[in-house]
């Protein structure tokens, strides 16, 4: 394991593995899981924010039901998500946006486009296309009520910020 | 106390008033840090499911929690304690460098207090980075520790005119204990100053872009080690020099003393990367050598456990116990006179578990279990909120009020502090050992999902464990605010009587006289060579591998900190 950012700390809870994951360098440790179970793996070093919520579950399966899984691996509607979801991750956008509803730290994207919303100032606004690019290219200056002002602006073309606003149309 | 005054000492009312100084102005900081520590254990049971109460977060309070208590605290007493010591035993310090030193550590104070009250500064009190913190941080850390090396420095001169007009003379032990404290604290601020000063300073003001951060965390760790036994020398010397004295007793043994605190001066160090066991880019060869010195370094604790229990018992059999455990009956647990005996007495009984548990911690294959859980700061509480704690916060009392002149207000209360602390500290550590062997993280707002029913991320069995936590961490506040309760209605009592230094001071019992420790030379000698040997290979692992360095991130942004976002 290694890390892009900070440091973090990677337990797998039940086990001992455990790995201090250092910026710059690749940690390892091998461990044998024989049963067949979920485990959870969570952070265990502070990391700045989001710490308390990076958490993720390892699924240990026998070979036959592994098998099986494998097509299924492939999300049947590749393309344009696909590309999306590799976009998102590149520009560190789910680290505080989720996709499927849940809270995090900021607003989840699933229904934004839209959707009727107070900001941090007081005005109420409809998160329609003009206001997207703007939220999009420009964090501070619409911080939603609620969230703090912690947005950095990203680097992204004008291309980028096209597909992703089409993208937030189709994710209801 | 009614205690045989062998000698009081007028001192110069300068020293007086910066002694008072650095005592007092610490236990008032020390109310903040104790009280973020009854919020963490609520958090962390989930009885609070926000970011910040009262506009204090919690990685914010954390770090004020661990900066306060950990490092200003006990700098500024041992700082305090050492002055008096060495007035005590040697003779007069140079008050313009005193001052220096006390200006130092107070701006430095203020500068680090300001950067994490101002919320810039939330990297907690090991500041790894790449979570960077205001330089103001790093420059009131610097200021502090610069601060108390001016104060060991203006020992040194007065320790020769001593040794000068006192030839062939066994350096008095308290002496020794508090060259050993501040020996072992330069040893352990010289590679902290260098990250600091030369990595994150300039990192922090943007000079340089990327730091170094396993060689950092190296730093940081050759630092952090041995800043334990910094905190734990003072408290060792008291219970050398007083305690056998409060508890009715002869010192066994002079000679186990110094042995002690020589032996930390040689082992306290070489052992840091027993914090690193689950790091890359150390190897295992190394880690293996410090483990390996860790177990060395237990040893004086082992010496002193079993010296002061021999020293107590002395005294309870010369007032008549008799039998094989019937000493253990006739000690002045709840005597008003001899309160200090609890501070002490306490202490030393909460670090058998602190003692046992660090040797855990130092175990490669145990330490894979319990690293970054709760279990470390259930070890930590037990050595530094245990015996440091009691002793520094007890001294704190008996030097304030011997040198103000003023009568202890309150004392049934105050004699009940120590046996309620551990009472809680006991508690506290029991529930965070458990939780941590079942993997629950450290350093972590548990309240906002792992303590948090609403929260998929739920762990409804560590609920148990932090219930103890809650229950503890109570009782530990409840006992802390019974000090402070004693401490200032003492402080703002009238003087009964001319205020003056004075120290318990114990006879010993064997008064050896071995020639290998009355100097400290073949010890520093051995203890620089066992440095160069432990950490040589080390850093240069760190420094030759090729990994990139880390551009700087505040904790508040997932992305790191450039021009274009400030």
């Amino acid at each position: 394991v290694s890390t892009p950012d900070v440091t973090h700390g990677l337990i797998l809870l039940g086990t001992n593995l455990n790995l201090m994951v250092v910026p710059g360098v690749v940690n390892y440790a091998r461990v044998k899981l024989d049963e067949a179970r979920t485990y959870q793996l969570l952070c265990h070093e502070y990391c700045g924010t989001g710490h308390e919520r990076m958490a993720a579950n390892l699924r240990v399966v026998d070979a036959a039901t592994f098998a099986a899984a494998k097509p299924a691996a492939t999300p049947p509607s590749a393309g344009q998500g696909d590309a999306m979801t590799k976009l998102l991750e590149a520009k560190d956008c789910l680290t505080c946006h989720s996709i499927d509803g849940s809270d995090g730290i900021g607003p989840t994207f699933k229904g934004m486009f839209g959707r009727k919303t107070k900001l941090k100032d007081g005005s109420a606004v409809t998160a329609d296309e003009k206001y997207l690019r703007e939220a999009i290219l420009d964090p501070s200056k619409t911080v939603v009520d609620g969230f703090d002002d912690v947005m950095p602006k990203p680097e992204m073309t004008d291309e980028e910020v096209n597909a992703l606003i089409e993208y937030l149309k189709n994710l209801k | 106390m009614e205690l045989p005054n062998e000698r009081r000492i007028e001192i110069e009312p300068g020293l007086k008033r910066m002694i008072l100084i650095e005592l007092i102005l610490p236990t008032a900081l020390l109310v903040l840090g104790i009280y973020h520590g009854l919020m963490q254990v609520l958090y962390r049971a989930g009885h609070i499911h926000t970011r910040k109460v009262l506009g204090l977060e919690y990685y914010q309070g954390l770090t004020l929690h661990g900066v306060v208590n950990a490092i200003v605290f006990t700098t500024f007493f041992a700082v305090a304690f050492g002055y008096a010591v060495i007035r005590f035993y040697l003779g007069r310090v140079n008050m313009k460098v005193a001052w220096l030193s006390f200006t130092l550590m107070i701006v430095g104070t203020l500068l680090a207090a300001a950067a994490i009250l101002s919320g810039t500064s939330s990297v907690l009190y090991t500041f790894y980075p790449p979570l960077r913190a205001h330089p103001a941080f790093y420059i009131g850390l610097t200021l502090v520790v610069v601060g108390s090396w001016i104060a060991f420095f203006n020992w040194l001169p007065v320790y020769s005119a001593w040794k000068r007009a006192h030839p062939g003379e066994k350096t008095p032990l308290a002496v020794v204990g508090i060259f050993a404290a501040f020996i072992v604290w330069l040893i352990a601020t010289i590679p902290v100053a260098i990250e600091i000063i030369f990595m994150l300073i300039p990192w922090s003001f943007g000079w340089v872009g990327t730091v170094n951060v396993p060689l950092a965390r190296m730093l940081f760790w050759f630092f952090g080690h041995p800043l334990v036994y910094f905190w734990l020398l003072p408290t060792y010397v008291m219970y050398y020099t007083m305690l056998p004295k409060v508890s009715g007793g002869k010192l066994f043994s002079d000679f186990a003393g110094r042995l002690t605190f020589m032996w930390l001066i040689l082992y306290s160090a070489p052992v840091g990367i027993h914090h690193q066991f689950t790091e890359p880019g150390i190897s295992s060869t190394w880690k293996f050598v410090h483990a390996f010195f860790t177990m060395l370094v237990a040893v004086p604790s082992f010496a002193t456990a079993f010296v002061m229990a021999a020293s107590m018992e002395l005294g309870a059999r010369e007032r008549g116990a008799s039998g094989l455990m019937g000493w253990w009956k006739k000690l002045p647990y709840f005597d008003t006179q001899r309160w200090l005996f609890g501070y002490f007495f306490c202490g030393l009984f909460i670090f058998i578990f602190g003692g046992v548990t660090g040797i855990i911690n130092a175990s490669y294959n145990l330490d894979t279990v319990v690293h970054n859980t709760s279990w470390l700061p259930a070890h930590f509480h037990q050595t530094v909120a245990g015996p440091v704690f009691l002793s520094y916060i007890g001294m704190s009392l008996f030097l304030v009020a011997r040198l103000t002149g003023k009568e202890i207000k309150l004392p049934r209360m105050n004699v009940w502090v120590p046996y309620i602390w551990t009472l809680g500290i006991m508690i506290f550590s029991t529930g965070l050992f458990i939780s941590g062997a079942h993997g629950e993280p450290r350093r972590t707002n548990m309240g906002l999902t792992y303590a948090n029913p609403d929260s998929p991320l739920y762990h409804g069995d560590w609920k148990l464990p932090q219930m103890l936590g809650v229950l503890g961490g109570t009782i530990m506040t409840i006992a802390a605010l019974m000090f402070f309760i004693v401490f200032f209605a003492t402080l703002f009592t009238r003087s009964t009587k001319q205020g003056a230094l004075e120290l318990v001071v114990s006879e010993p019992y064997h008064d050896e006289n071995v020639r290998a420790v009355q100097s400290f030379m073949p010890w520093l000698v051995a203890a620089a060579l066992l440095l160069v040997i432990a950490y040589t290979p080390p850093i240069v692992q760190t420094l030759r591998s090729n990994f990139p360095g880390a551009p700087p991130y505040t904790p508040d942004r997932p992305t790191p900190i450039n021009t274009s976002n400030p």
